[in-house]
Parts: C-alpha cells; sequence; structure tokens
C-alpha cells in the first residue's frame, strides 16, 4: 500500500523502466532460486531419510525456478526466442510453487510426527507418580465423616 | 487429454497461485516453530509478497498515475525475490553451523 502510494505520488514514466524492472525481478529470483536449490541439496544431504522427501521436492522447486528464469533472462536480453514461452513459462511456474507447497508440507508432517514420538518418549522415561491412596495411608487428620 | 487438463489449469491457475503462496506463507511460519530460525518469518513475509503479486495479476488491469499493475507487481515480486534470498542465505549459514556441530561431535565421539 505504502509502495503504491509513494509510487503513484511521483510522475515518473514507469513503462519505460518496466522492462529493466522486469529484467531485475528474473535477476533476483535466478540468484534466489539457485540459493534454494543449494539450500535443498545441501539439507538433504545432511537429513535422515524421513526430511529427504521435502527437501527433494525443494531442490525440484529451485531447479525450476533457476530454469524458468535463465531462459526468461535470456529472452528479455534477446540471446534467443522460444516459439512457446509462455507455456513453458507457465508450467515451470506451476512446478515451482507446487514443488516448494509440497515440500514445506512434507518437512512439517515429519516434524509434526518427530515431535509426537519424542513426547511420548519423554513421558514413558518420567517416573510414574504415587498413587494419592493406597491401603498403608493412615491419615493424621482427624475423619470428617462423622 | 493434457492440453485439455493444462486449460483447466490455466483457467484456475490465478487462484490456485494466491492459495498456494498462501500455504506457503503459513507452513513456513509454522516450521519457524519447530526449526526455530528467523529466516523462516522472512521465507513467509516473501511467500506473501508473492501472494500479493498473484492477487495483484488476478484483479482486472488498473492504473494509477504513471503507474500500471504490471509494473507494481514486477516491483512487488523483486522484493520478494530479495527477501527470499535473504532469507535462504540466513538458512544456509544455519546450515554450516549444524555441520561444524555435527562433524565436532562426530570427532569427539571418535566416530
Amino acid at each position: 500500500m505504502l509502495t503504491f502510494l509513494i509510487v503513484g505520488a511521483f510522475p515518473v514514466d514507469y513503462h519505460n523502466t518496466r522492462e529493466q524492472l522486469l529484467l531485475l525481478e528474473d535477476a533476483f529470483w535466478l540468484v534466489a532460486g539457485t540459493l534454494l536449490l543449494a539450500y535443498a541439496i545441501a539439507m538433504f544431504r545432511l537429513s535422515f531419510s524421513k526430511l529427504r522427501l521435502g527437501f527433494l521436492l525443494m531442490a525440484l522447486a529451485g531447479w525450476m525456478i533457476v530454469l524458468d528464469k535463465f531462459l526468461s533472462l535470456f529472452q528479455r536480453l534477446g540471446l534467443f526466442s522460444l516459439p512457446s514461452w509462455q507455456e513453458v513459462n507457465f508450467i515451470f511456474e506451476v512446478l515451482f510453487t507446487l514443488g516448494l507447497s509440497l515440500g514445506l508440507l512434507s518437512l512439517l508432517f515429519v516434524f509434526i510426527q518427530l515431535s509426537r514420538q519424542s513426547i511420548r518418549r519423554i513421558a514413558a522415561r518420567a517416573p510414574h507418580p504415587s498413587p494419592p491412596y493406597s491401603e498403608n495411608y493412615i491419615s493424621t487428620k482427624p475423619s470428617q465423616a462423622r | 487429454m493434457i492440453q485439455e487438463l493444462l486449460n483447466i489449469l490455466a483457467n484456475m491457475w490465478p487462484y490456485l497461485a494466491v492459495a498456494l503462496w498462501f500455504l506457503i506463507a503459513v507452513l513456513a511460519l509454522v516450521l519457524q516453530r519447530f526449526l526455530a530460525s528467523p529466516a523462516w518469518t522472512l521465507f513467509s513475509f516473501a511467500a506473501l509478497l508473492k501472494m500479493t503479486k498473484a492477487f495483484l495479476l488476478m484483479s482486472p488491469s488498473w492504473e494509477m498515475g504513471s503507474m500500471d499493475f504490471l509494473t507494481l507487481a514486477a516491483l512487488i515480486s523483486l522484493v520478494s525475490a530479495l527477501c527470499f534470498s535473504l532469507a535462504l542465505v540466513m538458512l544456509l549459514a544455519n546450515y554450516a553451523v549444524i555441520r561444524h556441530r555435527l562433524i565436532n561431535k562426530r570427532h569427539l565421539e571418535g566416530f
């Protein structure tokens, strides 16, 4: 909203700068995608089998966005042109979003499972509390029944 | 068959994209409770920005002053990419710390 107000207040011809902005956006998403790919691969190698599916999906999402933005950047710079670029771009975007959401969902599912297991383990290890009443219990207080 | 599926997906995609980015933002926030890293909050913020972009692209075209919705969407996406990159750099730094601790632990235990 603030961006909207600030940018709307200044009469600058944004139509000329839009292409530059889109180029910059592609470049930054390329960096973000590469970082996502690096993080997912690193965590995939470090983690155990249950967590690996989530990181694998995240790595696939990272790979999709890297490919998408790489092609988009080259397309904008005019280095080459694909005939069905819109369709390719759309498929990459869908795969990126789906991969990232499913990867995070898988990670969350495993973490919830792990936390439940650890709660059960802690509960099993804890000493059992003594029963509040036993046959050997002798009250020192006078009985209230009378 | 595949073409039909793609057409259905293309028609649904503007709404699905908003829903999926919202889901990613919520998931990142919940993951922050388990992984205890502020990077996930930033990740969630970036996802919310992407959701805003998807929402802007869903609405009919408009123009305010000298700025149209496509330029604003590109600007929001740019900020989102910056936040994403920063969050991932923080996560990678966290990974390096975890790896270092694991190597130290293995070294102390004599493998």
